[in-house]
């Protein structure tokens, strides 16, 4: 197979072994809770039997994601102290997330008998026409993460395993656009390029010399009679796979393998417990790891003079920051990165769409009593303020450690993205403890897999409960049910995973998108399903439908911004002119996957704004079911 | 013996509890966006916080409190650990310790409409 580890790989591999015994094991003893009872309540729900540790870890565990462990980590790294103010909104996630919806959900859903959140709607209004809708937006929104999620996992499987690159033969060395060279190499899956950016503004290439034996290629330039050198790897090792170009690197395609077999091996086979016991485990080492880092990563930056004082740590860094580059400690941030409205957004974004998000709604409908949440709720708070506290500490560190090498565009070593990986080896093998850089590595890694194997059961619950056995088979035995369902959750996994294999490049947009998409379409109607009587069906279905769409469209509409800036004639013209009227329409654009933002609010504001809309106007346009919601909102006793 | 009053006490808790956490989250935004905005970010003499006299024009210098910038602190670090500290005492003794009821039986056939 051609799989060559690089020096100190094998230690990072026995911790993660460890974890993924862990994990597996887990998964095995939770199997045996799904005989118990009803197949799918169990399998589906865990019989509504979370305790306060569970529910808290499983809820903030399936709520850190790769988005936290990987895009939120480079998002700090090149932007600096602004992210305090973009992810600030957890201090009240675990009061928006748990306290909104949480003890009427469960109530209702107790009241229903609902297992999964489209069950609620459908309960409720007795209507399968908005259980159908709502599970066919779960596997809309939730299928676009899950790639994401799993080219997450994939990535930081591959940074543990450090594959050595291919044996290659460098070919030539040329200046390309951009002020970059560009060297081509002769690789055992065919002819590959590497870029490396000129050092500085007036560098000019001098000459290369190639090591075969390390790999790696040293790339001279001058400046004047200054001489920098930048050592450059040779192309990663390949695989050639016949539906994709350019084949797929060793290191991923084996990390991804071993990411999505535990993952899905072990949700299939255990279910609901297995996911939420796994989740407590990832918990734990996703704290454990973060604080570890921020302790190292104090303690690895430089010190600074300062007006004559030597300043150490957090302050050292900060400083270092200022010097660099002013923008980076005040707002908003370099390239304009959040400017008030947005700021305001990103506040909105992360404490409601928390609530709104069809995965914590389950957690909320299976805890066993109200002592459980509140316990759970103190929990919560304290993991939160710990975790993002300490990720900004980190990466604020990253960048006064490395200035620009993880630029984009401008990185020697890597882009945004590698910072929480190359972090994590940098800091223990800088500590002396390079064996605890697959402690610190498992951390993303069981951010990523808890979130996974969350949204891989809810995929599977709206398959399997709500269109199978609710409105294609409702006379489906157990039997048939469990069947269906380790086949439908393994099944997910497989085709998620070969989507994986050739992923999207913008995973943070992604999971942007489908965060928001969520959210969005569940957050308010579950909210008037719950507290006003006077809510409908149709204003249900009306605010589900408006709110996913509304996000929809301008993720599309920043698309073709994108697509068409910069086009004078033919289709593209014609179609920036009949929408410049829209405000944020031609603005400047960070990727051609950011949303339109209009008038300068993020998309999920938007979307909010619509779903509220179209349930009240609709629900108040129609007519309810009295009877219904005299069963579901008890009256007043005498 | 249930207690025939306790859903109808769940709702009335839960919506009480759902405001209560709604002020909250009103005042964490307009305490970490207002106080950022106006300690950390840049202003131009014509901005509104300039002429009600919260700023000055320009960037402002921040200081360096514990390592972190000033307006971190007062903007983000100081709520978020008021906010927590207010979590936690709710989570103790602001929730009512609701009665939740049994589970009506799981649904399993179509429903019509």
């Amino acid at each position: 197979m051609g799989i060559e580890l690089s020096e100190g790989s094998g230690q990072v591999m026995l911790v993660f072994l460890i974890y993924v015994c862990g994990v597996a094991a887990l998964g095995v003893f939770a199997h045996r809770y799904v005989s118990r009872g009803s197949f799918v309540k169990e399998y589906f729900l865990g019989n509504r039997g979370l305790g306060p540790w569970v529910l808290a870890l499983s809820a903030a565990a399936t709520a850190i994601s790769g988005g936290s462990f990987l895009g939120f980590p480079s998002l700090i790294y090149t932007n600096g102290w602004i992210m305090g103010l973009w992810i600030c909104s957890y201090m009240v996630v675990p009061l928006t997330a748990m306290i909104w919806l949480g003890k009427r959900l469960n109530q209702v859903a107790r009241i229903g008998g609902s297992v999964t959140m489209p069950d609620v709607f459908r309960d409720r209004f007795k209507s399968s026409a908005v259980g159908v809708v709502a599970s066919l937006l779960i596997l809309f929104f939730v299928c676009f993460n899950l790639v994401a999620q799993f080219k997450s996992g994939g990535l930081v499987m591959q940074t543990a395993l450090r594959l050595r690159p291919a044996a290659s033969e460098l070919t030539s060395a040329k200046e390309g656009p951009d002020r970059k060279l560009v060297l081509t190499f002769n690789t055992p899956t065919g002819e590959e390029t590497q870029t490396v950016p000129f050092p500085t503004k007036t560098a000019k290439f001098k000459d290369t010399a190639p090591d075969n034996e390390q790999r790696e290629v040293r790339v001279v330039f001058s400046d004047g009679d200054k001489e920098i050198a930048k050592r450059i790897s040779y192309p990663a090792a390949k695989f050639n796979v016949p539906w994709i170009d350019g084949g797929v690197e060793k290191g991923y395609l084996l990390g991804l393998l071993i990411f999505a077999i535990t993952v899905i091996a072990y949700t299939t086979y255990g279910g609901f417990w297995a996911v939420t016991w796994t989740d407590v485990l990832q918990g734990v080492v996703m704290l454990v790891g973060v604080i570890l880092m921020a302790v190292l990563a104090i303690n690895a930056v430089e010190p600074i003079l300062v007006n004559g004082e030597t300043v150490t740590g957090l302050g050292a860094a900060t400083e270092r920051l200022r010097q660099h580059d002013p923008r980076l400690i005040t707002g908003p941030g370099p390239n304009m990165f959040l400017p008030l409205g947005m700021a305001f957004s990103y506040f909105i974004m992360w404490s409601v769409s928390s609530a709104g998000q069809p995965s914590s709604m389950v957690r909320l409908m299976s805890f066993r009593d109200s002592k459980s949440l509140s316990r759970a709720l103190v929990l919560i708070a304290f993991y939160y303020v710990v975790t993002y506290v300490s990720l900004l500490i980190v990466f604020t560190c990253a960048r006064a450690i490395f200035p620009t090498q993880y630029m984009p565009g401008i990185g020697t070593e890597g882009e945004p993205d590698a910072i929480m990986p190359e972090m994590a080896r940098y800091l223990t093998t800088h500590a002396g403890v390079p064996w605890a850089a697959g402690l610190l590595l498992a951390a993303p890694y069981a951010a990523v897999m808890s979130t996974v194997a969350a949204f891989l059961l809810l995929i599977s619950s709206s398959l399997v409960r709500d269109l199978y056995q609710r409105t294609i088979n409702p006379n489906a035995t157990d039997r048939t049910l469990k069947l269906v369902s380790y086949a439908t959750t393994a099944v997910v996994g497989i085709v998620v995973m070969l989507g994986a294999l050739n992923p999207p490049t913008y995973l943070q947009y992604v999971i942007v998108f489908t965060g928001a998409g969520q959210s969005c379409a569940f957050f308010f109607p579950m909210v008037f399903t719950l507290y006003w009587r006077r809510t409908t069906r149709q204003g249900v279905l009306a605010g589900m439908i408006s709110g996913g769409f509304t996000v929809v469209l301008l993720f599309v509409l920043g698309w073709l911004d994108s697509g068409t800036a910069g086009a004078v004639t033919g289709f593209g013209a014609g179609l920036r002119e009949a929408l410049a009227w829209l405000p944020g329409w031609g603005g400047e654009r960070i990727s051609s996957f950011a949303p339109l933002n209009l008038a300068g609010f993020d998309p999920i504001f938007w979307g909010f704004a619509a779903s509220f809309l179209c349930t009240v106007i609709v629900s108040l346009w129609t007519k309810p079911d009295e009877g219904l919601a005299a069963k579901y909102f008890p009256a007043k006793t005498a | 013996m249930p207690d025939p009053q306790a859903p109808r006490k769940l709702f009335d808790h839960a919506r009480r509890e759902a405001w209560v956490v709604t002020i909250v989250w009103a005042i964490a935004l307009v305490w970490a966006v207002g106080v950022c905005y106006v300690m950390g970010y840049e202003h131009t003499a014509e901005s509104l916080v300039v002429s009600l006299g919260l700023a000055e024009a320009g960037r402002r210098e921040p200081g360096i409190v514990l390592g972190f910038p000033d307006w971190v602190v007062w903007g983000i670090l100081v709520p978020w650990v008021t906010i927590s500290l207010f979590t936690v005492w709710f989570g103790m003794w602001g929730i009512a310790d609701d009665e939740l009821q049994e589970d009506a039986a799981e649904q399993g056939g179509r429903h019509g409409h």
